[in-house]
């Protein structure tokens, strides 16, 4: 059966459908989420969010060929929302094991993990949605601006701004006796 | 290579590495709780579903004389049609660029209808609606027509194309249209009976050139992705921003071409910055472009000269140096920019002359974690139509010293101002 055919299913109340699409899109969504929010409660919650709000108001979609980009948008837009409004709690970073053995140099690649790790940590929850829709869910800007709900523009500056964010953590990683430097300008 | 380069490059990996996509723990519990969770029935929403015309139909009528009636009304359709007739042959039409006069403004609303409002009144009308999701309307320079996108299935969109009340609807296309949210991915030419188009062919995208009076498209290849398409006032050309993959590297920059896909040339010398080139736009006399870089000097919005091929960075009083304005529009009559700034981790837009002045910024103030906004000029160039999509809210600004204004209709970031003549 083809994702079309289990969406209509699923639009008319078939759950096991709906189960089978949700299959589909988990496991891809829950990591998503827990980039972005680097907290692995906060992820479940809103990616439970996101699911269950997509179940509640299928019969309304209007078109079941948008399923996936309408789910993903649900999911990403809790996440967004739960950094909105949680508690204010700290954060504590999670890191989940790696896949698989690492190839290449060992050493490096746990250091660019760590890395990675620290710079992300840097940015603004709404900064970082840009970058693990663009870079890890494969999103071309348009798309990425469309299921945050804002302007290419912004898009593309906030884009810009975390690489930018980013690289500078790891300057200062790298030689923590560089300077600070004010985000979104050149040292 | 240091971990530095490394660190980009394999930004995907790592990050698959970080957060590794597997099913997870509580999956089954949240399918046991969306098994317990009631579907709202499709009818909840109906009214995205019927136009509120039907809605609102009063549910008990009088039994009335209609054959009288009906005389009456076709009388009276007869006279107006009549007197369009006369109107319209009469109809001075604006020129393509420059200032214009200000018409209605038309907008789509979230439930995927398009409305025409008066913006002096605030009164507003469906112009289309019905249960197809209809957005993003782009109205031709010399107020007549306008184009507007529909829902098709998946990503497929259908490119339509009206007259100015919402009669004469005909598809003109229907295709992989890359973004709702794109700023120009579409441009009208200057005498309205073609649409320059960037769309996705095979997953890449190019440049078309729709005909208003259905005959068949033309696409072109020209050797890279295609992007920001704009019409050149005065001329037979397009410029756009393209992005071509070399053998070592991409090189993105900005370009012109005829209509006919002749004369390609870069208008300036391409790099590899890949926010080099934002937002390209051209002033009303076609002899100007405009775009923000980011990335690489000189950063800031860069001012073309078209035919020289020279730019200069476009300066006022307090500038900052980085990248932190972007989005240039000229206004109409070519004397002004508006554009957004990014300062103190804010947001806002700015208005400067062009030949030099103080950055006047208009509108409200946005945290950094807010969208920015969607805006145009009024035909007029006296006021800023903007958008702000972090609460939906649209105003008309005014950077001389007028005040501004909330705007009452519910309009989304898609929203055209008819041109007409002066």
């Amino acid at each position: 059966m083809d994702q079309r055919e289990l969406v209509e299913r699923a639009r008319q109340g078939d759950h096991d459908a709906f189960a089978e699409l949700a299959g589909a899109f988990v496991a891809r969504l829950d990591a998503a989420a827990r980039l972005i929010l680097r907290d692995h409660e906060l992820a479940r919650d809103a990616v439970q969010e996101g699911f269950i709000g997509a179940w509640r108001n299928l019969p309304t979609l209007r078109d079941p060929g948008r399923f996936e980009a309408w789910l993903r948008r649900l999911v990403v837009r809790s996440c967004i929302d739960a950094v909105r409004h949680r508690a204010r709690r700290p954060i504590e970073v999670e890191l989940s094991p790696a896949d698989g053995p690492p190839t290449g140099d060992i050493a490096s690649v746990i250091a660019d993990h760590e890395l990675l790790d620290i710079a992300l940590r840097r940015l603004d929850p709404e900064w970082r949605a840009v970058v693990v829709l663009h870079y890890y869910l494969g999103l071309p800007l348009p798309e990425v601006a469309a299921t945050l709900g804002i302007p290419l523009g912004t898009a593309k500056s906030r884009l810009h701004r975390s690489l930018l964010a980013m690289r500078i953590a790891i300057a200062a990683d790298l030689d923590p006796d560089l300077s600070p430097v004010t985000r979104g300008q050149y040292a | 290579m240091t971990a530095f380069d490394r660190f980009e490059q394999n930004l995907p990996e790592f990050m698959d590495r970080l957060a590794s996509a597997q099913v997870p723990d509580y999956f089954d519990d949240m399918l046991q709780r969306t098994a317990r969770t009631r579907q709202r029935p499709a009818w909840s929403s109906l009214e995205r579903w019927l136009p509120m015309g039907v809605l609102a139909r009063p549910a008990l009528v009088p039994s009335l004389p209609w054959r009288p009636i009906g005389i009456v009304a076709l009388l009276l359709i007869l006279v107006v049609v009549g007197a369009f007739v006369l109107a319209g042959s009469q109809r001075r039409l604006p020129p393509p660029f420059g200032l214009a006069r200000n018409g209605a403004i038309l907008y789509s609303t979230t439930d995927g209808d398009i409305f025409s409002v008066d913006p002096a009144t605030g009164a507003a009308s469906a112009i289309v609606a019905g249960p197809t999701r209809d957005f993003a309307p782009q109205i031709s320079r010399d107020g007549t027509q306008f184009l507007f996108l529909r829902d098709v299935s998946g990503t497929t969109k259908a490119l339509v194309v009206a007259n100015i009340d919402g009669s004469g609807m005909r598809t003109l296309a229907e295709g992989t249209y890359a973004s709702e949210l794109d700023s120009s991915p579409f441009d009208w030419s200057p005498n309205g009976t073609r649409i320059a188009v960037t769309a996705l062919h095979g997953g890449s995208r190019g440049l078309t050139i729709l005909a208003t009076d259905g005959s068949a498209p033309t696409t072109f290849d020209l050797g890279m992705e295609v992007f920001d398409v704009t019409w050149r006032p005065g001329s037979d050309e397009l410029l756009f921003r393209g992005k071509k993959p070399e053998s070592a590297e991409t090189t993105y920059g900005l370009y012109r071409v005829r209509s006919d896909g002749s004369g390609l040339q870069p208008i300036l010398p391409v790099n590899t910055l890949e926010f080099g080139w934002q937002t390209p736009v051209v002033s009303h006399d076609g002899r100007l472009a405009a775009f923000a870089r980011w990335g690489g000097p000189p950063e800031g919005i860069n001012i073309v000269d078209i035919d020289a091929g020279t730019a200069r960075v476009l300066t006022f009083p307090g500038r900052e140096v980085g990248p932190d304005q972007y989005q240039p529009l000229f206004s109409p009559d070519g004397t002004h920019i508006a554009f957004v700034r990014y300062r103190d981790r804010e947001y806002q837009l700015n208005v400067v002359q062009l030949d030099g002045g103080a950055a006047v910024p208009v509108g409200p103030v946005l945290p950094e974690s807010a969208p920015g906004p969607f805006f145009n000029f009024s035909p007029d160039g006296a006021v800023v139509l903007a958008t702000y999509t972090a609460d939906g809210s649209s105003w008309i600004l005014d950077p001389g010293a007028g005040a501004d204004q909330q705007v009452t209709w519910p309009g989304t970031e898609f929203q055209s101002w008819q041109r007409l003549a002066p």
